[in-house]
This record gives C-alpha cells, structure tokens and sequence, in this order.
C-alpha cells in the first residue's frame, strides 16, 4: 500500500468508530455513518487492510491482494498514528499532526517528514478536521441490501477534488462498521476489515509520537 | 491548459477571508467539474456531454459573472461530435457514439473558476465561490457489444461473530447504460457458494447455490424476469471455512475473499 493510500484509509476511518449508545440496525447504514461522524471525536481500532492493483484491461481480473494488519489511532482535528504490520517484518508506522505528516519504516529504519498537504488524501483532510460534515464531503446512498443481510451498505462518494478514491463502499453491522471497500482513482482496490474498536478514548500527545 | 492572471478575491481564496473588494471567499474542492453519461453505452444510447460550476447558485451580477466565465473547449476522438468552444459556467449537449471507444476531451482555459453569488454572510457581505485545483479531463465512453464481464471482489469481514464476505455493487449505474443487463453471474471460487441479487428495479431478490465455475443465468426457468436489473451481488460460502474466526471480544481473522464474475450484456 502507497503512503497516500495509507494516510487517506487513516483518515476516511475517523468514521470507522462508534459512539456508546448507538443502537442496532434500524437506521439505514448512511444515518449509523451520519451519527458516528456527529459524536466520535477519537478513536482506537484493529484493522486488516487488503490492496489490489487495477484490473487487468485484457482479463478484467484483479490480483491476489495483498493482507496487512493494521492500527489505527486518531484525534479529532488533525492527530493520527497508523501502524502498519504491526510487530511484524515490516513494521510502518506513520503520525501526523497538523500540517506535518511524520513515518517510519522499521525494516529499513527510514524516517521521513512531509507536509500533509502533500501526501493526505484531500478527503481525509476534511473528515478529520470536521466533526459532523460527512454527507458534505462524501455524499452516501444507501445499498440495496436483500431482506436478512448479516450487513448494510451505504455507498459515498467523496466530493474533493484529488481524492485518491473515487467510491466507498462501507458495511456496517448492528450499529458497528464492519468493513470499507475503497475504489482508488488509479483502479486499485483497498478493502479495510474492523476486527476491534474502542471510541472517544483518552489519548496523549506522546501516543501519537513515532 | 492556460492559465489567468489571478483576481483580486482569488489572491484571498488562499486565506478565506475578506479581502478588499469586500467579498467573502468560498472555497470549494471538486472531484470532477464535467458531466459525461453514460460511460459505458449501448449501441443508439444518447451521451450527454457537459460541464456545471454553477450548480444551485445564484449570479450575482450577470455584467460581472459574464467576465469571470471560463472558457472550456470540448472534443472527441474520430469525430464523434464537433468542436465545441464555450465560455460559460454551464453547459451540456448530446450525442450517439458509434465507435467502439469514444475519448471526449475537455480543456479548461483556467485552474480556478470564481462565481459571484446572490447570498451573502451573516453581516451582510456577498460571497463568491472560487473552485479551485481544476484541471484538463479525459474521459472514454466504451460501447458494449456482445458480453461484458466484470470481476467482483467480495472481501472477508466479520459482523459482530459472523463472518461476512462483501457484497459488492454492478458497475455504477450512474455511469452504466439503463439497457445494460446482467445476463449471468459465475463461480470463480474453488468451493460452492450461495450468491443473493438484490437491488432490482422490480425489487425483486433471488439466491442460488453456485458449485465452482458454475454460472447463474439470468434467462433461466425459475429466475425472475426482473432480476436482470440487480444492483448488489452478495456471497456466502455454502459451509464454514477452515481457519476463519469472528468473535465479538476475542482476536478475529476473516474470511478469505471470494470472487464471481458478472457478465453483462445490452438489451
């Protein structure tokens, strides 16, 4: 997974938490969206990422995919720490706040330092930075599920221009996220699977330090 | 793409606030400032082409709106339509493709296009909106003839302890023909699976147990006649999968992902 990819799934995922009570699964998966993106401010999850590259223009098929475990943590505005293959060979953490975006590869022991302006996906920017805006910047419809599905979808489509996704798609379960599918401007896919979460957490700065 | 000279409130779009000429900045980000559907066409469907950077506003001052319009040339590949050069917020046409593959270009005069709107701040002051990192677009209309297929990946997640696979949405029928239909849907997995169409225009659903390489044909007795306009392609393997574990507290690992390839042709 590219870094801009990494940061914007960083970011797009500030939804991916659920406030206490939020109940189960009457409300279509756009309003569930909708009152996370109104009461989260923080959060903490367990994530597996899957990337594809673009279909194959001859067969139309994708590639295998490639599985990541991931960590995300972030603050309403602008504060976030991504980890990627957490305690594994290839271990990337990445932390941004403010204007600054900061990684670290430890295979490598490479560090970096970049203005987010320039690796933050545009999307990302703005549903991190606004509380309750979400329909604003990405506009969701709701999916066409059939009677008894385990999950419901709402479809949004964010609205910025250089977004490095075109659509998500994302599933919600009894009030809960359950998956994001990403559409990425360049063919590719990212699925990201929300194994554990915890919301509006009590973070300090240095848990946001590399 | 050529660019202008900035303008007074355009200067101040950079920091969004009031600038001498009294007005209010409104900046705004676009994923897309041109209109092209459908993408994907059948043969004698129309094509509208087109561009909007006014969207529900208002002008303000037509005198003023009038020398703020960007001028936007619009083209094809093989001469699908004429040349059309327009200076203005808004514009669209049609046309019929007929080549397999149509580009239809546009270029912007301008990478930002500021509107002077009727509404105005809470003290009173008018506000433009200046949309801005606006650049050249190319877009391809394909006309489907004969089948088309498309791969749909269905990720595993897990729902609350149950594993889910994705479903996943036809091409967007936003950009899809609406004489496009599902003709069938296949198997590519190496077990059986259930797969559910839903999203119908009649409503409609329909599951089917499908054994590997296995196809759903839409024409078939028993399949409903509607069900060729499904929106979501949903799958579940027919029995649980070694090795996956959803748990609402412990540790989980999902599914492994399944894949089914829709085919689709025009009617």
């Amino acid at each position: 997974m590219n870094l801009p990819s990494a940061l914007f799934l960083a970011i797009t995922l500030s939804l991916a938490a659920v406030p206490a009570g939020v109940t189960a699964a009457t409300p279509a998966a756009s309003e569930q969206l909708q009152k996370i993106d109104q009461s989260t401010w923080s959060g903490q999850l367990q994530l597996v990422v899957t990337t594809y590259g673009a279909a194959s223009p001859k067969t139309g098929r994708r590639d295998a995919g490639k599985r990541t475990q991931a960590t995300l943590l972030f603050d309403r505005p602008d504060r976030f720490k991504l980890v990627l293959d957490p305690g594994g060979k290839n271990e990337r953490r990445i932390a941004g706040e403010g204007d600054i975006v900061q990684w670290h590869d430890l295979a490598t022991g490479l560090r970096g330092k970049s203005l987010a302006a320039d690796l933050v996906d545009p999307t990302a920017t703005a549903l991190l930075g606004t509380v309750a805006e979400l329909t604003t910047h990405a506009p969701a419809k709701d999916l066409p599920v059939a009677k008894g599905s385990p999950v419901l979808g709402a479809r949004l489509t964010p609205a910025r221009h250089g977004a490095h996704a075109t659509a998500v798609n994302a599933w919600m379960h009894a009030g809960q996220p359950a998956g994001f599918a990403f559409e990425m401007a360049d063919g590719g896919r990212v699925f990201v699977a929300v194994l554990a979460f915890k919301t509006n957490v009590a973070l300090k700065p240095s848990d946001f330090e590399l | 793409m050529n660019l202008r000279p900035s303008y007074a409130c355009l200067a101040l779009a950079v920091i969004a606030v009031t600038g001498t000429s009294g007005c209010i900045i409104e900046r705004r980000w676009l994923q897309g400032w041109d209109e092209v559907t459908p993408t994907l066409a059948c043969p004698g469907d129309v094509v509208a082409v087109g561009f909007d950077f006014l969207g529900t506003e208002t002008c303000r001052n037509e005198e003023q709106c009038a020398s703020l319009h960007p001028t936007v040339v619009m083209s094809s590949s093989a001469g699908a339509f004429a040349t059309r050069t327009v200076t203005a917020y808004r514009h669209s046409f049609d046309f019929i493709p007929v080549a397999d593959e149509t580009r239809v270009n546009f270029d912007i005069d301008r990478g930002s296009v500021r509107v002077p709107t009727v509404r105005v701040d809470p003290e009173g002051r008018p506000i433009d909106v200046v949309m801005e990192h606006i650049e050249d677009i190319g877009r391809i209309v394909t006309l489907v003839r004969g089948n088309r297929e498309t791969e749909l990946v269905h990720d595993g997640m897990c729902a609350g302890g149950m594993p889910v696979n994705s479903p996943e949405p036809l091409p967007d029928t936003r950009n899809t023909s609406p004489n496009l239909r599902l003709v069938s849907l296949c198997n590519r997995n190496g077990v059986t699976v259930v797969a559910t169409l839903s999203g119908s225009a009649s409503g409609e659903t329909y599951s089917q147990a499908l054994a590997p390489n296995e196809c759903l044909d839409t024409g078939a007795p028993g399949v409903p006649d509607g069900i060729t306009t499904s929106g979501l392609v949903a799958v579940r393997p027919m029995f649980p999968v070694p090795g996956t574990l959803c748990s609402a507290t412990g540790p989980s690992s999902p599914p492994p992902t399944l894949r089914t390839v829709a085919v689709m042709a025009c009617r």
